[in-house]
């Protein structure tokens, strides 16, 4: 079984000495025996989406080959910069660009943003899954609301205890919302999330190169679900979701 | 090798969790390959620290694998005498547990001061939740001024870990824990090269959180036998007694 990463990242951070380069990445992947991952640069989140979705690319390209660790680029795009972007999104499928990935929580802007809703509709029109931070309260009932527009799989990331009644409630309400797995670390949530939504809606995500993905991987495969329920969550859904065979 | 944990909750929290009780807890502890572990009442922690320091030394009876934490708070300096006047004689309480978020009192208060100073006449372990640069230095200056009372830092301190590293280098009484919701891969490791293997230990956050969470984090190291088992379990059997 190939265990397939929904949450991973690459670049710099300003406000912690940490390493969070691409070679780290690539080794702490191959470490944990993590086949394929989906990736970008922080450059998009941080700085700039345009130069940071090519630096993704540029990232994913050269380590596209089975056999290492394989990673598949997500885009992001800064709803604050909205103006222009329908375009850029239109190309992003054509691209490569496998998933879009939205952070609120880090770039400060509310759910309740015309911009969102704009940016929102066009991934939906370029078919891309959608995955958005939600580690805050709040965050995944306004996703949840966003859903109701939409066609594409939704993917609530980082949920933690404090918003998890929140996010299963957001899933519950609509089976186009999936959780990934990385802030799961409440004794028995995995095995909670998969009774009350089903393992077909759960993404393992390690949070690399900053998190420990021993941690998250034992979150999921020291858990009571079945053999068959593990490996959906660990790579079988994110590659149902993305299309990636 | 053998794993004690020193930082551990027993009681029911605001979220989807399922482990509220001793039996549960001791039944996690075999899941996940604990011995014995130091736990600190969550009632008393986050609403009212007599009944649920009452609480507790029932529970405690309960196993012989569990040992406690008395809560304190800056708030009620009273209150808190007259509960380790209670307990700390009691041989399964072996250590004091102050949560400064949830009393709203910084270390620097005048009020944390005198219950810090009250909790080291006992010369028993204490485990402080406090975090933050600021934080930590003042938690270091006075751990550094009570030299009988080993003083842990719950979390490493948070965001002020690395200042949490060095201060624990430089004082001998301050020890780190490193459980955290996020389990990030490289503190730990900085930890012991900063401050040594003997001055980190093994800490959960159980019940709240998995201990699987803590096992990764470790595996994650790349530590020396000798050094694992001083984080796993040496250290806190000097601290604590088996």
């Amino acid at each position: 079984m190939e265990i397939f990463d929904a949450h991973t990242f690459f670049g710099a951070v300003p406000e912690e000495k940490t390493d969070c380069s691409l070679p780290t990445l690539l080794r702490e992947l191959e470490r944990h025996g993590i086949g394929r991952a989906l990736t970008l640069s922080l450059k998009g989140v941080r700085y700039d989406a345009e130069e940071g979705n090519a630096e993704t690319l540029e990232a994913c390209r050269a380590h596209s080959h089975i056999g290492n660790p394989v990673l598949a680029p997500v885009a992001t795009i800064d709803p604050r910069r909205w103006l222009g972007a329908s375009e850029q999104i239109a190309g992003w499928r054509r691209a490569g660009l496998k998933a879009a990935r939205l952070f609120p929580e880090a770039q400060g802007w509310p759910l309740d943003y015309l911009p969102l809703e704009r940016i929102l509709a066009e991934i939906d029109a370029a078919g891309l899954p959608v995955m958005v931070s939600a580690e805050r309260q709040g965050t995944a009932t306004q996703i949840a609301r966003l859903a109701k527009r939409l066609s594409v799989p939704i993917i609530l990331m980082e949920v933690g205890y404090w918003a998890f009644a929140e996010g299963l409630a957001a899933a519950q309400l609509d089976e186009k919302i999936h959780m990934e797995t990385s802030n799961f670390a409440a004794p028995g949530s995995v095995e909670l999330a998969a009774k009350a939504v089903g393992a077909e809606r759960l993404l393992f995500g390690s949070g690399l190169p900053r998190r420990s993905a021993a941690s998250a991987l034992a979150m999921v495969t020291s858990s009571r679900l079945s053999a068959s329920q593990q490996e959906l969550i660990l790579g079988g859904n994110l590659k149902r979701i993305t299309r990636l065979e | 090798m053998k794993v004690f944990d020193v930082h551990a909750h027993l009681g029911r929290w605001p979220f989807p969790i399922r482990a509220g009780n001793s039996d549960d807890m001791v039944e996690l502890m075999d899941r996940r390959g604990i011995e014995k572990c130091v736990v600190s009442s969550t009632m008393a922690v986050v609403y009212d620290m007599k009944e649920g320091n009452a609480l507790l030394a029932g529970a405690l009876e309960k196993s012989d694998r569990l040992l406690g934490y008395i809560v304190v708070n800056p708030n009620y300096l009273d209150e808190s005498q007259a509960e380790l006047q209670a307990y700390l004689e009691n041989p399964k309480f072996r250590g004091v547990k102050i949560h400064a978020g949830y009393s709203r009192k910084s270390c620097s208060s005048a009020e944390m001061r005198e219950l810090l100073a009250m909790a080291a006449r006992w010369r028993k372990p204490l485990l402080i939740h406090a975090g933050g640069e600021s934080e930590v230095r003042t938690l270091a200056e006075i751990a550094r001024a009570l030299p009988g009372m080993a003083v842990i830092l719950a979390h490493g301190g948070g965001g002020g870990w690395r200042e949490a590293a060095a201060a624990a280098r430089e004082v001998e009484n301050f020890h780190l824990e490193f459980s955290a919701s996020a389990a990030h891969r490289e503190r730990i490791a900085e930890a012991v090269k900063l401050a040594g293997a003997n001055k980190v230990l093994f800490g959960s956050d159980m019940t709240l959180l998995d201990p699987a969470i803590m096992f990764g984090m470790m595996s994650d190291v790349g530590l020396s036998e000798q050094d694992r088992e001083k984080v796993m379990w040496d250290n806190a059997v000097q601290l604590f007694g088996e």
